[in-house]
């Protein structure tokens, strides 16, 4: 039997303390901790990935998401005072590093890593599969949404270059893309029901993933660094 | 097995299976042909149990069993590869060992045993080259081959094929062949496919849907030799050259029918 | 000028891994060719290539003067109609009336309804023009795929895997429409696993062997070889049952389909005058 080899080093326990801390750090932190965070995770990614598409796509979603959530802060408060302005910058930049911190650990990782940490910590396998199986609608929505697109410029249709027009582009291609997600998801219930999802005897796993001495230190290090972030 | 069945999809008008009946003996193979639309993959799905559990408002009428009782979805005793075999891939895992191993977790087989069907499945696939690629990186063909070794790894009573020869090769084809009669040794086999040649090479008998009726049920030599209109299936066509020139079927096999049309004045 | 000029082409998806060794080939607007090959001979990797979905490592792809990698793919959608393997995949709109009409309103044509209505003729599928899509049966929806892409009008189509999973009815459909093509002054590429269909529907043949052109020939020319049935085989294809009949009987033109074959049996001459 050959062994399969695993990519990263940590286990998703980690990964999710991780995403504890973020999350604390955002909600109760300062402006620098929160732009340090943000070039932390972003160079992070970019050292794993060293794609530029990865930096496209990061730009592409997120500065106008960043910019629609100030802009939205300043509408719900009306008069445009620097304090407010001041204030919708922290959002925009709460929300950026959650992004970038969830695009890391989904970059570093893969499903199959992702399940094999989740079965390690005895969590419910129901649970595990509802994890998963969304992980696998978004890939099944991003081939569909690929294939849909080629067919439809091979069909003659025009897709421009600026942002905005791609933005535009997106809605004609949003409804094939649920449309067949939804309609294969029938079948691909049956299949999950034929392939055993359902029994209820306690599962047996070909490959198992504890978590070592070194994530459980790390892990336990993101806990208390998250507890000291909210209380002071 | 089955007696006077019929079923109706939910929001249709017409049965998509209409008065079924037939009785399959112990070990014999089934083979499902009918043109497209005629009902043939409803069928396999009755047959599963799946329509009883996933089309709950279709109104169903006659007896079905499977082994005697009623047929439930038993993943365990049933083995289902559906026309798309892309939909099949569970999706989660990255090699095709692991793909292989999926249902077996799910179905709580001890590791050892399961690594032991993985090694099992990949020799009689001959998938060995294949073992540590990605599930989704493989071709139509292989994805094929792939999702029938997912299903009889769990060592099936019965395998329900959906017409497996889609997208092969006649190489693949001939592979398949040999494996499923082969495998038609241990398992019972009822498979839905166009290629009536494969049909008659692996199947003791043959029934034919045409608008969800059974027009016909019998042995591969009874339909070719029945007066039944069979213009709309693929006869092989060395049987379709003798029953044009004489009007009936003398032979099944190709290189006797090969001979008689040599010598025929 | 050729419509599809492959010049010296290699691609690689990975280093040292090449698809593709310096291909070379012209295909002209009016030509009916096939092309085989084994799972991974490169096939699809061709299909891409063509509609510049890839751009080649080496060698020059143009396709009706310009080059298709360089251009955006509406370009190519005007000069070639392309169905692709999984009809699936190309089907998006919410009726069938629009998934067929869809192209024509892409490249601008604003009569649509006769054309519409010849092509769901052609292909049987009037009764469905105002259903869903996905309430079709696949083999309909295979229909469709080919409906719709018929319907751009386009001097040539590429079709890749036509006849995948229909039964005989679809295939005798899907075969007039090709000949339709045909007298319409129109070429076509096959893409396929089905010889016999190939042969029927193509004049010339490309047999695809792991990267290189291993074949090129008119089909009765291939098909009087006498190392054609071997050729296929080294290939993992295997002959057509007709020719192989026809072959094996040393009948004078080796035929394609069954009354041809028939009627160069000796005896047949006796049954017509009988």
């Amino acid at each position: 039997m050959r062994v399969i080899c695993v990519r990263v080093k940590f286990h998703p326990i980690v990964f999710i303390t991780l995403l504890l801390f973020t999350f604390a750090a955002t909600v109760a932190g300062g402006l620098i901790l929160q732009l340090s965070l943000v070039v932390v995770f972003l160079s992070f990614s970019a050292f794993i990935k060293r794609r530029r598409a990865f930096w496209k796509k990061m730009l592409t979603f997120g500065i106008p998401l960043a910019l629609v959530l100030v802009i939205l802060n300043d509408f719900i408060l009306t008069s445009i005072k620097p304090e407010y302005m001041e204030q919708g910058v922290h959002y925009a930049l709460r929300f950026l590093t959650l992004l970038t911190c969830l695009l890391t650990i989904v970059h570093v990782t893969t499903p199959t890593q992702f399940a094999l940490g989740l079965r390690s910590l005895k969590l419910p396998h129901r649970l595990n599969h509802i994890f998963l199986l969304s992980f696998e609608v978004f890939d099944s929505f991003r081939t569909i949404a690929q294939n849909v697109s080629t067919a439809q410029q091979l069909r003659g249709f025009r897709i421009r270059k600026n942002i905005f027009s791609r933005t535009k582009n997106l809605f004609p291609l949003f409804f094939p893309v649920v449309f067949s997600a939804l309609s294969m998801s029938l079948d691909r219930g049956i299949a999950f029901d034929l392939k055993g999802i359902e029994s209820p005897v306690s599962k047996t796993y070909l490959l198992e993933w504890k978590p070592t001495a070194l994530d459980k230190f790390l892990s336990a290090f993101l806990l208390v660094l998250s507890f000291l972030v909210i209380v002071f | 097995m089955l007696e006077h069945f019929s079923f109706q999809y939910p929001f249709t008008h017409n049965p998509a299976l209409n008065d079924i009946s037939f009785r399959l003996l112990p070990g014999k193979t089934l083979g499902i042909i009918g043109p497209s639309a005629s009902g043939k993959t409803s069928l396999l799905y009755a047959i599963a149990g799946i329509l009883q559990k996933h089309f709950p408002a279709g109104i169903t009428s006659g007896t079905i069993a499977r082994d005697g009782t009623q047929p439930v979805v038993n993943p365990s005793e049933i083995g289902f590869v559906f026309q798309d075999p892309y939909m099949q891939l569970s999706g989660v895992t990255e090699t095709v060992e692991t793909e292989i191993a999926f249902s077996l977790e799910q179905l709580a087989i001890p590791q050892h045993i399961i690594r032991a069907r993985i090694d099992e499945q990949i020799s009689q696939f001959q998938l060995g080259h294949l073992a540590l690629r990605h599930p989704r990186s493989l071709s139509g063909g292989e994805t094929r081959l792939l999702a029938l070794a997912c299903e009889t790894a769990k060592h099936p009573r019965w395998l329900l094929l959906d017409q497996p020869t889609e997208s092969l090769h006649s190489e693949g084809i001939r592979f398949l062949t040999t494996l499923l009669n082969a495998l038609k040794l241990t398992t019972n086999i009822i498979m839905v496919d166009h290629r009536l040649e494969v049909i008659a090479a692996v199947c003791g008998r043959v029934l034919f849907l045409h608008h969800g009726e059974q027009q016909f049920f019998g042995t591969p030599p009874e339909l070719f030799t029945s007066a039944i209109d069979t213009n709309e299936l693929d006869i092989p066509l060395w049987i379709d050259a003798q029953r044009q020139l004489t009007g009936r079927a003398e032979t099944l096999l190709y290189r006797k029918s090969l001979r008689m049309l040599q010598q025929w004045h | 000028m050729a419509l599809i000029q492959f010049t010296n082409v290699s691609f690689s998806y990975l280093r040292n891994v090449p698809v593709l060794h310096h291909i070379s080939f012209s295909i002209e607007k009016t030509e009916r060719v096939m092309l085989v090959g084994t799972i991974g001979a490169g096939k699809s990797t061709m299909l891409k290539l063509a509609v510049g979905l890839l751009s080649p490592d080496n060698g020059t792809v143009i396709v009706d003067g310009i080059n298709p990698s360089r251009n955006p793919l509406h370009e190519i959608a005007r000069r070639i109609g392309v169905a692709l393997q999984n009809p699936s995949d190309q089907i998006f709109s919410i009726t069938v009336r629009e998934e067929i009409i869809y192209g024509l309103h892409n490249l601008g044509v604003q009569e649509t309804s006769h054309t519409l209505h010849r092509i769901a003729d052609l292909f049987h599928l009037t009764d469905v023009l105002d259903k869903h899509p996905y309430d079709l049966h696949p083999a309909q929806r295979r229909l469709l795929a080919l409906a719709s892409t018929i319907a751009m009008n386009t001097p040539f189509c590429i079709f890749d895997e036509p006849t995948s999973g229909v039964s005989k009815p679809e295939r005798k459909l899907i075969s007039a429409a090709l000949d339709q093509q045909t007298t319409a002054g129109k070429g076509y590429l096959l893409i396929t696993h089905d010889l016999a269909f190939g042969m029927e529907q193509c004049d010339r043949i490309l047999v695809l062997n792991k990267g290189i052109i291993a074949v090129d020939e008119a089909v009765p020319d291939f098909l009087r070889r006498p190392d054609a049935q071997g050729i296929l085989k080294a290939n993992g294809m295997q002959m057509p049952i007709v020719p192989r009949m026809s072959a094996t009987l040393a009948q004078e033109n080796i035929a394609v389909l069954l009354p041809d074959f028939l009627s160069q049996l000796p005896g047949k001459h006796n049954e017509n005058t009988l």
